[in-house]
């Protein structure tokens, strides 16, 4: 194809799925793809799987999927009639489509001004108008799933707000719900969902693109969000339950309310029987350190009838340093018993930690309760 | 370069090849996205010559 190429016959141009643009820089250095490539970190194309390669005319009519060299080399030996190309489209004003979305009132309206927000940056503004869309037509499927594109990206963002991560996968989820067949959507949940409902991990590329970037003497493309936990976890098929360990069943340990912040994302929160959750843990020590010479963080508690562990695992390893106050992560994989009743199931957790007050200050062992909360409903979004 | 655009797109997401939505014979919808360096683009500054769009994801 180079020769098309060469004499400027033909063009070549990419969009890519992903939530995260970084990701695509680093895949796109990683395979050297030096044409055009766009980021549909919304769905804005609608496009329900990939790939799919298109050969558009000149004037932009989708006029074959060639999916082989030699499918695309017989197409570009025909000629087709040229139609006017479309006049190039611009990105509609923000401030336009608000007093649109306001007098209309419409799903429609008030998602493309999410839509126009979000493009530009406006995170608040998209995640606003992506629940007005949702309010005023509960089924708009779109709105929900961008609503979940926009609050995940917020979550990784300074404008973070607590719970972000959790509503971002509980809209995704919903958006599911609605459109089951809609794969890209399904992916999105599955990234941060139950190894047992992966097909694959996601991004296993990433340590074999930075090893072959460097050979070829450049730096890769830093990440500003690093996959983690079951974002790069492997499938597991096989069901294995393991033990959660109960130190303090009788909760003597005192309690921590402020020293240790803890955020939990349930993938997904609302669940048929049968299926498995995963659930990440976040520890935030705020003001206090991390006494790393004592016992250590321990997730622990006694699960309900019906619930089975799967895995629990720490992803970020204690450091050397006798205190620190780095961001931790764990997570832990639930199967729900298929016999589960269906309605509210809560999962009661606790955490135990060693924390200081300060460098060299007082060092305590504490508790903190984690109520994880489900629902179960057999005609919840599957994400197998 | 086709092998290569190929074995990107086509080995990136095993055994999920089917499509819906834009048939052979429409105009694919025009459209503004950022690139990989976050400028808003779009479809129409690449008309004019055949065009070989490749819809894509790294997972």
């Amino acid at each position: 194809m180079q020769p098309y190429l060469d004499d400027g016959s033909l063009r070549v141009i990419g969009v890519v799925q992903e939530q995260h643009a970084a990701r695509a820089r680093l895949y796109a250095q990683w395979r050297q793809l030096d044409w055009p490539i766009y980021v549909d970190s919304l769905n804005l194309l609608d496009h329900r799987v990939v790939p799919i390669p298109m050969l558009l005319d000149a004037s932009g009519i989708i006029r074959a999927r060639p999916r082989s060299p030699d499918a695309l080399a017989e197409l570009m030996q025909q000629s087709f009639p040229v139609e006017a190309p479309p006049v190039g489209l611009k990105l509609p004003d923000a401030t336009e489509l608000r007093t649109q979305a306001e007098a209309l009132d419409s799903a429609r309206a008030w998602r493309d001004l999410g839509d126009a927000c979000f493009l530009t940056g406006g995170l608040d503004a998209a995640v606003a108008a992506f629940e007005q869309a949702s309010l005023r037509d509960p089924s708009d499927a779109r709105a929900r799933f961008r609503a979940g594109v926009a609050l995940k990206r917020r979550s990784e963002s300074e404008q973070a707000q607590p719970g972000d991560a959790q509503a971002a996968i509980d809209s995704w989820a919903q958006a599911l719900q609605l459109v089951p067949n809609q794969y890209i959507w399904r992916r999105r949940v599955q990234q941060y969902g139950p190894r047992l409902n992966k097909p694959y991990n996601f991004y296993f590329w990433i340590d074999e693109a930075r090893q072959a970037i460097r050979a070829r003497g450049d730096a890769p493309v830093v990440l500003q969000v690093e996959p983690e936990g079951s974002e790069i976890a492997t499938p597991q098929k096989a069901v294995q339950v393991v033990a959660l360990d109960d130190p303090d069943p009788e909760g003597r340990v005192d309690r921590d309310a402020s020293r240790v912040h803890i955020e939990t994302l349930v993938t997904p929160a609302r669940l048929r029987p049968g299926h498995a959750v995963r659930v990440r843990l976040t520890f935030e020590p705020g003001a206090a350190w991390w006494n790393n010479e004592a016992e250590g963080l321990c997730v622990a508690g006694t699960l309900p009838p019906g619930v089975e562990l799967l895995e629990l695992r720490a992803l970020t390893a204690a450091p050397a340093a006798a205190e620190t106050r780095e961001r931790r992560l764990w997570e832990l994989e639930l199967r729900i018993s298929p016999d589960q009743p269906a309605g509210p199931l809560e999962i009661p957790l606790y955490v135990l930690y060693d924390v200081c007050e300060d460098q060299q200050g007082v060092c305590l062992r504490l508790r903190q309760d984690v109520q994880l909360q489900l629902e179960i409903d057999a005609a919840a979004a599957s994400i197998e | 370069m086709f092998p290569r655009l190929l074995a990107c797109v086509l080995l990136c997401l095993p055994g999920v090849l089917a499509d819906e939505g834009m048939e052979v014979g429409q105009r694919h919808p025009d459209f503004v996205l950022p690139d990989l360096a976050g400028e808003l683009g779009g479809l129409s500054e690449h008309l004019g010559q055949k065009l070989l769009l490749f819809n894509f994801a790294s997972w």
